[in-house]
């Protein structure tokens, strides 16, 4: 069924079997979840996100214990969960950015770093970014150009 | 005889450029960064983003105006009129993208002590390059004690202006940030309508002279030990931190060597910080602007600048803050 909502996200699914898939969907809700997830990933994936990370051996690990490992074509859907990996992975690097601009111009994008570090233990902000945000804003207050540091100079040259 | 002359005349113009002091050399580089009237566009990369902005520049030493405006991402502008510094966007969420921007003005330098850069950095010039069509020469700007990242600047020939810019990190020489020139015109039409911000926000980062928010006399109130060689304190002020809802006043002082800023934060450690939080952490911030926080006693110091996490957070573990009375 997996398979499926897949093939329905990518549009190519005819229109029975796509009221169908869309009918499971809503009466089960690990369905519901596996369809919220691939959006997600398919998100992170046009947000610019750079999937270069590797994380084949952790996911493949993961996914011995996947009941689709069975189902036909499972390749498939192995490179599916692949690629949330790498995506979410990612995702959750940028979000410990203060200012990420996906995050600026998607908020949806928060839900992927939330949902990546808890899959994969990034410990990468323990800073709480509106806190940092606010050091950041601050630095950038007094530094936001040269002519202030000019002053300064010449004002300590002058003493 | 007049040939000889001639020809010895033309053999020592390129020496005369050699025996050339390399940190005027480097002054020129910041100058024209900041000055030179041109038109063009550029890219920005820090890790996994890129983006692209649109710079005009017309007017010239002490009346320079400018305009740069994203061509992706958040819509932002960033006007400099004279010594004062503007951005625009058309939403609140881009007007802070926007305050984030300014903090990297390419192709100007932070740089502005030359004397004081060369106490933490030593230059060497790398060879000549091509970028956005003109000749440029490579420079690298190699902090002493390794800690601080490297700059490598392309600078056109004929201006010295930086065509190309790449902030390294020091230990292995990856590239944190860098921009390029894909595009510039160093005549550029003088229409004054081409400096004309089009969003309705707009937040001014610094007025056209503002005057300082408080005396350096406030220094007396703290000393710091700790802080590489070469970083010397150029403000240092009481303030409540922007954004949010505290009135805890911070104290926040600003270090500079001369190329990077750094700011330092002083306060009291909130009662309802978990144990936890009190120990060091750092974070990537902005490109190669990271931040670094550690519990000291009952004060909190949090530093944020131009600097390698690791950098950082060795640094803020051996800080020494005295308060004197």
């Amino acid at each position: 069924m997996r398979q499926s909502i897949s093939e329905l996200m990518d549009s190519e699914l005819g229109e029975n079997a796509a009221a169908q898939v869309m009918t499971a969907i809503e009466a089960d809700a690990s369905l519901k979840q596996a369809w919220n997830d691939y959006h997600l990933i398919g998100d992170a994936m046009r947000a610019n996100a750079h999937v270069s990370i590797d994380v084949r051996g952790r996911v493949s690990a993961r996914l011995k214990e996947e009941p689709t490992v069975l189902a036909p074509r499972r390749w498939h859907g192995a490179q599916r969960v692949r690629m949330a990996g790498a995506a979410a992975l990612a995702a959750s690097v940028s979000f410990a950015a203060v200012v990420a601009w996906q995050q600026l111009a998607r908020p949806a994008h928060t839900a992927v770093a939330v949902n990546a570090q808890a899959q994969q233990q990034v410990a990468l902000l323990p800073v709480s970014s509106s806190n940092a945000d606010a050091y950041f804003l601050a630095h950038q207050e007094l530094t936001a150009d040269q002519g202030l540091v000019q002053v300064s100079y010449s004002r300590r040259a002058a003493h | 005889m007049r040939k000889i002359a001639l020809g010895l005349t033309l053999l020592a113009l390129p020496l005369a450029a050699l025996a050339d002091d390399d940190w005027s050399l480097f002054q020129r580089v910041t100058d024209a960064g900041r000055q030179q009237p041109m038109s063009g566009t550029y890219l920005h990369q820090m890790k996994d983003t890129l983006e692209t902005f649109h710079i005009v520049r017309l007017g010239g030493p002490g009346s320079v105006q400018e305009r740069r405006v994203a061509l992706d991402g958040p819509p932002r502008e960033i006007v400099r009129n004279g010594e004062a510094l503007t951005c625009f966007a058309p939403d609140k969420r881009s007007l802070l993208a926007a305050k984030i921007s300014a903090m990297r003005l390419f192709p100007a330098l932070m740089s502005d002590d030359v004397a004081d850069i060369s106490q933490s950095y030593t230059l060497r010039k790398l060879g000549p390059d091509r970028v956005a069509q003109r000749d440029c020469n490579w420079i690298e700007v190699r902090a002493r004690d390794q800690q601080r990242y490297t700059e490598r600047i392309c600078a056109d020939q004929s201006t010295s202006l930086p065509l190309k810019m790449m902030t390294l990190s020091p230990r292995n020489g990856d590239v944190i940030e860098q921009y390029t020139f894909t595009q510039i015109d160093l005549t550029p039409s003088r229409d004054k309508s081409q400096l004309k911000p089009q969003y309705k926000l707009s937040n001014q980062l610094r007025g056209p002279a503002q005057p300082p928010q408080s005396a350096d006399g406030a220094a007396s109130h703290t000393d710091v030990a700790g802080l590489p060689s070469g970083f010397k304190m150029i403000r240092s002020i009481q303030r409540t931190l922007p954004g949010g809802n505290s009135t805890q006043l911070v104290r926040h002082m600003v270090y500079s060597d001369g190329l990077v800023m750094l700011s330092l934060f002083v306060e009291p450690i909130p009662q309802d910080m978990p144990s936890a939080l009190r120990r060091v952490q750092s974070v990537n911030l902005h490109g190669a602007i990271n931040m670094a926080t550690n519990s000291q006693g009952d004060q909190m110091l949090t530093l944020v600048g131009d600097m390698p996490e690791p950098t950082l957070a060795a640094l803020v573990r051996g800080l020494h803050i005295v308060p004197r009375p």
